[in-house]
């Protein structure tokens, strides 16, 4: 296996980790919640059956939280699953208005825990046939998290997916204190991407 | 005794309010904080007999809180509740002066039987503060 394949190879685990370790964080989140809720449900539970008063009230919102909780944790399940399968998908069998979204909500916890929130902008595109979807959602992963570490904490960035006319660009809007480091140049270079960086902007182009 | 009164601090709201009332359930008195900032203003004007402290939160981490709390108050009782606790982790926090740490969930009955160790760590503490100010006063007075 020659340096690049192998650099490819660690950069590839580090993202599948990265996004496995953020999700199964959210999920652990909610069956923390649901844990204390189902606990103090049970609690009160015992309190009636002890002859003390319980309002009806305060159990019908407890129950109501936790079936909201169970859908939270569903959709961070769905997305994982989305996520898995946007790997093996035919080209053209996910459009840029699904990855798009589908990344940002996979980065939403860590873009929280660095400070920042990232909204999407812009339509519909169609992404190249013959792209490798999974370097691709690794580049922007990548470009995420260095451009969300450079704008520093309170910062709303923007984030699209456009045809230009290099290609597929995905860029990031937002205010950089210094110019946000590009993604390993394994990544840039089997994916046949280049990639470009200002204090206000962060272009990441899909030429092949 | 007075029940301990206690600190909780974590960003998920719904996590804080219902440990919150579980431990409250339970005779403690607690307050609550929705990050480290927070928590830090709160442990710098009251007096708690301990601290629950999550580990990831966003802008002042866990581990950032635990730390600037110690050193306003190096008495502080602070227990790490953290979703994904390792022995590194655990090990890291009472190197730094945690009095432990526990792991999300952790059953409340565990937590409430630590809330107390540290409440009576504290006033172990403070009687050993007040001895030896009252050792040094009878030896400077010579008597």
């Amino acid at each position: 296996m020659d340096h690049n394949q192998d650099q490819l190879r660690r950069l590839s685990l580090d993202f599948l980790a990265q996004v496995t370790a953020n999700a199964t964080h959210e999920i652990k989140n909610e069956l923390a919640v649901m844990n204390e809720q189902s606990h103090l449900l049970q609690e009160f539970l015992e309190m009636a059956a002890k002859g003390r008063q319980v309002d009806p009230e305060r159990l019908h919102t407890l129950v109501e939280r936790i079936i909201a909780r169970v859908g939270q944790a569903d959709e961070v399940v769905k997305r994982l699953n989305a996520f898995a399968h946007s790997a093996d998908l035919k080209p053209g069998a996910l459009r840029a208005d699904g990855l798009l979204p589908l990344t940002l909500e996979m980065f939403a916890r860590r873009a929280s825990l660095l400070g920042v929130s990232v909204e999407a902008e812009g339509g519909d595109v169609e992404l190249p046939t013959g792209v490798d979807m999974f370097l691709l959602e690794a580049a922007m992963w990548y470009c995420l998290v260095n451009a969300s570490e450079a704008a520093g904490k309170g910062q709303v960035l923007k984030a699209g997916l456009e045809k230009g006319p290099e290609g597929l660009v995905f860029w990031l809007k937002g205010d950089f204190a210094q110019e946000p480091a590009p993604p390993e140049a394994a990544i840039l270079e089997s994916l046949g991407a280049s990639f470009s960086a200002g204090q206000n902007e962060v272009r990441l182009s899909l030429s092949k | 005794m007075l029940q301990p009164n206690v600190l909780i601090v974590d960003d998920e709201p719904e996590f804080l309010e219902t440990v919150a009332e579980r431990l409250a359930n339970r005779g403690f008195s607690v307050d609550t904080a929705q990050n480290g900032a927070v928590a830090l203003e709160k442990i710098g004007s009251q007096i708690f007999d301990a601290i629950v402290l999550d580990l990831m939160m966003p802008e002042i981490d866990g581990m950032e809180t635990l730390k600037r709390a110690l050193k306003k108050k190096p008495d502080l009782q602070i227990i790490l509740l953290t979703g994904h606790a390792t022995l590194q982790t655990g090990i890291e926090a009472i190197k730094l002066g945690a009095l432990d740490f526990m792991e999300k969930p952790a059953d409340i009955d565990a937590l409430a039987a630590k809330i107390n160790e540290g409440r009576d760590r504290r006033v172990e503490m403070d009687e050993q503060v007040r001895e030896t100010a009252v050792r040094e006063a009878l030896k400077k007075y010579g008597w």
